[in-house]
């Protein structure tokens, strides 16, 4: 049983070095979205690490069951959030990198400027 | 001082430095990223120190954290969105 | 439906977690590497990519899971006709990003389609050795 304790530590530090490394993306990243980016690093890998050390650590049906909730919820929580947040970030103005090479969504916003809509929001009962 | 003290402080630094970015982000949604990584090392934090007190009630815990955490990652979005849907 | 197409969707099925960690696994260990060493090789792009879901939940799963990978995200998604834009790190082209989601489309659709899914748009192109025009 020793060495499980000891294989549910050591992913446990491997998770959370993850997670270090994608909070660090959050200061060595240029812009917004190449920080959600490194948020993603963290909440989703670095996440779901921890909890499988924790299942490693303490194994029984039950944790199992509650490990796999979790990890479902969260990695839920980490794509849902995201990209509500790159898409709230979109929408405000949040500055872009200036390497950014090429932006389709520009293009298609100026096409429909007439519309006030982001191109991301008309469903198709808005056109006809 | 044992690997998962040194796990404890990983995430420790990590929520330091996520405290930094919403404290300087330029625009609103670096700091709403800011916060769902603060949320994020939150979870962690408690699935580790379930192992660390060696108490099984804390998983419980870090279910409910997530579902917590999942409505105060979209709710924040659209704050942050202002009215802009 | 034959026996084929519906052994090929539970395969599917039990394959799509596993290339998702195996996807998760690539990109954080991308994205890491690049945070971890000093300068600069990415290059960001906002890709408008078009995809053959249908549904609504298949349009959401894709999304959900293009954001998931890190080193992609989406920030825009329509309806009809499907349409994703995504936001990717490491963008060479167009047509890279456009492949790659594709990928991932491609793992969807087994698991969401017990019919067997579509060839891909820029596949139509070919003929039957695989080879352009």
């Amino acid at each position: 049983m020793i060495s499980g304790e000891l294989a549910g530590d050591l992913l446990m530090l491997a998770g959370a070095l993850t997670f270090l490394v994608g909070a660090l993306g959050m200061l060595r990243l240029p812009d917004m979205y190449s920080r959600l980016s490194g948020v993603t690093v963290s909440g989703a890998s670095g996440t779901a690490l921890i909890l499988i050390g924790l299942l490693v650590h303490q194994p029984s049906w039950m944790n199992m069951l509650k490990v796999a909730l979790a990890l479902v919820i969260q990695l839920a929580t980490t794509a849902v959030g995201g990209s509500a947040m790159a898409r709230a970030g979109y929408l405000t103005g949040a500055p872009k990198a200036d390497s950014t090479l090429f932006d389709d969504l520009v293009v298609e916003a100026e096409e429909d400027t007439n519309s006030e809509e982001h191109p991301g929001h008309t469903r198709p009962d808005n056109d006809s | 001082m044992s690997i998962i003290d040194i796990a404890l402080a990983a995430i420790v630094v990590s929520m330091i430095i996520a405290t930094y970015r919403i404290m300087r982000g330029p625009s609103g949604a670096d700091r709403g990223s800011g916060s769902d990584v603060i949320f994020f090392g939150f979870v962690g934090l408690v699935a580790i120190l379930g192992v660390r007190l060696e108490t099984a009630l804390l998983v419980d815990i870090v279910v409910v954290c997530t579902l917590v955490g999942f409505l105060a990652a979209i709710s924040l979005a659209r704050l942050t969105a202002g009215g802009k849907r | 439906m034959t026996v084929k197409s519906v052994l090929i969707w539970i395969l599917g099925i039990l394959w799509l977690p596993v290339y998702l960690a195996y996807d998760l696994l690539v990109g954080s260990l991308r994205v890491g590497w690049e945070i971890l060493t000093p300068g600069s090789q990415i290059a960001p792009a906002f890709v408008e990519v078009p995809l053959r879901c249908r549904t609504d939940f298949e349009i959401s799963m894709m999304a959900n899971l293009v954001s998931l990978t890190p080193g992609s995200l989406t920030v825009a998604a329509r309806h009809d006709p499907a349409t994703v834009w995504v936001h990717a790190m490491y963008a060479e082209s167009h047509s890279s990003i456009i492949r790659y989601v594709h990928t991932i489309e491609d793992n969807l659709l087994r698991a969401t389609r017990p019919e067997g899914i579509p060839p891909r748009p820029e596949d139509l192109d070919r003929d039957e050795e695989g080879q352009r025009r």
